[in-house]
């Protein structure tokens, strides 16, 4: 059973900030492609099929799933301005009274991606399609799924600390208040589908998994940023998105990334005696330890993780290890959505 | 007025009865409540009891089955850890010392275990049974056990030295790991369950523990799990032994690792 909010154990934050503006100040330090998406995934959920209130309850345990007491916080706050009381949130949390169907299928659906141990199966997709949502909107749905396990894992392993100010106003009258008078604004937006939007270049065939929505727009955009990062070399980037693969046996996502450290001048052979020992003489030093740092990015305790990246930070510096985070975040994603199609 | 009164008596009844309902439904409501808060607090009991048994993550699944839970075949790594000359050390020392001693020990290793992913099944006597990629995905099953060899072995340094300022003599162990597939679940009776592994590669760890002392090494593995580790240790190649019930030789290697835990071959931090 995940954890509830009060049972998550977190650090001090990884990068001390003497600052009341602390997640402004901290993304002055981010690769660009980082700050761009810290900015897009931190803003109005944008929704083309499915219910927004499926998304929220998605993002919301999948956040509880990944232990992630920043987020986790943000998402239960989220839920009250949607007018959710306490007991329905906990309903949630705890997996009790969920006599709704599709709210019980999602809320599975979502643990299960988010969590991939076991992997997620086909029947759990079909058992939304059975409840009525679109195609689409179980992909709208998975998308969020994915780009929740992105921002939990940033806000995980830097110890982001928990917005008490979000938190504090959802459970006061008069945030709620507010919150409601502008929620149209500020909490979810209907949009129309996509138009011209061309998915092509690495990963093109996980990111279809997302859909043609606009968390598809975005994925792609994210992963293409990425790769341009010169922060981390692609090479070594690619090879964090494979160890993450191989360790969550998602054998279509470590394909694709063969394909790609192919271009960069690693054989299949190679890559795969990487993968076998996750050391090799073909890796540098730095490399290793980035290797050996993401597979622990997969499932982990959030104290135990958050000290591991202190000590990635000390071995290799701040600034790689800020990429190396961005990069484990997107890893993850990649790979979890990956499993939806195997 | 006689009518009046009538409808008013009749008002008040069914606001009465109403109300009674309404009190009846929010007691019956409580208590309901209060059942379910009792279940939850007593599975979390059986669920903490039960943990000392077995891993958190095998009690979540079989909860999450609503039942046991059948066994199935994994490729798991076994390591044996055993504490030599214990017994003849234990026979000259104060037994509430030795107990003091052995449960230090036991802490430390697993939580190095813990660390590297592995889990201990089994304590016996002063030797610690544990397994590597039982519960979940683990591609790295073998590295994560060797690893973790390297760190108790480092531990039992550090762990020595404090024994020292207590007078207590030294403590030295073997340790034995292999890899192969078993058997894994959870077995035992409703009064004492445990998960545990089994099949051949549980019984050639065990023995490779045993060549230990053969061979006076610390920590040996089997070619099996020299195939899976790459080239980050450095090794020694030991004279193929015979194990008790297998009909052809074992060639086995001697982890040499130095007292300051320097395990790998390539330690520099740079691109």
């Amino acid at each position: 059973m995940a954890k509830l909010l009060q049972e998550i154990e977190w650090e001090a934050p990884l990068v001390p900030i003497q600052s009341p503006d602390y997640e402004a100040q901290l993304s002055e330090k981010l690769s660009p492609w980082l700050q761009k998406t810290a900015l897009a995934i931190t803003g109005p959920v944008v929704f083309s099929y499915a219910d927004p209130k499926l998304i929220g309850i998605s993002q919301l345990v999948t956040s509880q799933e990944n232990a992630c007491r920043y987020c986790y916080g943000v998402e239960r706050a989220v839920m009250k301005f949607w007018g959710y009381s306490e007991k329905q949130i906990r309903d949630l949390e705890e997996e009790a009274s969920l006599a709704d169907g599709i709210t019980r299928r999602v809320v599975n659906f979502a643990r299960k991606l988010a969590k991939s141990n076991p992997t997620p199966a086909k029947q759990d997709r079909e058992a939304l399609l059975a409840e009525g949502l679109s195609q689409q909107a179980v992909s709208e749905i998975a998308a969020y799924v994915g780009e929740s396990c992105f921002a939990n894992r940033m806000a995980t392993f830097l110890a982001l600390p928990p917005n008490a100010a979000v938190e504090k106003l959802s459970n006061g009258f008069l945030g709620r208040l507010l919150v409601m008078l502008f929620k149209k604004k500020t909490v979810a937006r209907k949009v129309p589908p996509p138009v011209d939007f061309r998915n092509e270049g690495p990963c093109a065939g996980i990111i279809e998994v997302a859909g043609s929505t606009h968390l598809a727009v975005r994925l792609r955009e994210m992963t293409d940023g990425w790769l341009a990062s010169e922060v981390i070399p692609k090479r070594s980037k690619v090879l964090m998105l494979a160890v993450i693969a191989r360790q969550l046996g998602a054998r279509y996502c470590e394909e694709e990334t063969i394909k790609v450290l192919g271009e960069e001048g690693l054989s299949e052979k190679e890559v795969a005696e990487i993968l076998a020992a996750l050391s090799s003489p073909l890796l540098s030093g730095i490399e290793e330890r980035l290797l050996r740092w993401t597979r622990e990015t997969v499932w982990y305790e959030s104290r135990v993780i958050q000290n591991s990246t202190r000590r990635l930070r000390d071995d290799v510096g701040e600034s790689l290890t800020l990429e190396a985070i961005g990069t484990a975040a997107i890893g993850n994603t990649l790979a979890r959505l990956s499993l939806v199609r195997q | 007025m006689i009518a009046y009164l009538a409808i008013a008596g009749a008002g008040l009844s069914v606001a009465l009865l109403l109300t009674l309902v309404i009190l009846y439904l929010r007691k019956e409501r409580d208590t309901l409540r209060r059942r379910v808060e009792r279940s939850a607090r007593e599975l979390e009991r059986l669920q903490r009891s039960f943990s000392r048994f077995a891993p958190a993550e095998m009690v979540e699944r079989l909860i999450e089955a609503g039942s046991l839970g059948s066994g199935e075949r994994r490729e798991v790594t076994v390591m044996f850890a055993d504490i030599r000359d214990f017994t003849r050390i234990s026979e000259k020392q104060d037994p509430v010392v030795v107990i003091e001693v052995l449960n230090g020990y036991f802490s430390e290793m697993s939580r190095i275990i813990r660390a590297h992913h592995g889990h201990v099944t089994r304590i016996m006597g002063d030797g610690i049974m544990s397994v590597f990629g039982a519960l979940e995905q683990n591609p790295w099953h073998a590295l994560d056990a060797v690893e973790a060899a390297v760190d108790m072995k480092q531990a039992l340094n550090h762990y020595n030295e404090a024994l020292r300022t207590r007078r207590f003599p030294e403590l030295r162990f073997g340790i034995g790991i292999h890899c192969g597939t078993v058997v894994a679940g959870v077995v035992g009776s409703e009064e004492l369950l445990e998960f545990t592994v089994m099949g051949d590669v549980v019984n050639v760890a065990s023995r490779i523990e045993g060549l230990t002392r053969q061979f006076d090494s610390d920590i040996l593995i089997t070619n099996e799990v020299r195939d899976r580790i790459g080239d980050r240790f450095r090794l020694m190649e030991m004279h193929p032994a015979h194990l008790k019930g297998k009909s052809n030789s074992v060639t086995t290697w001697a982890l040499l690792c130095s007292d300051t835990g320097s395990k790998y071959k390539n330690e520099e931090r740079t691109y």
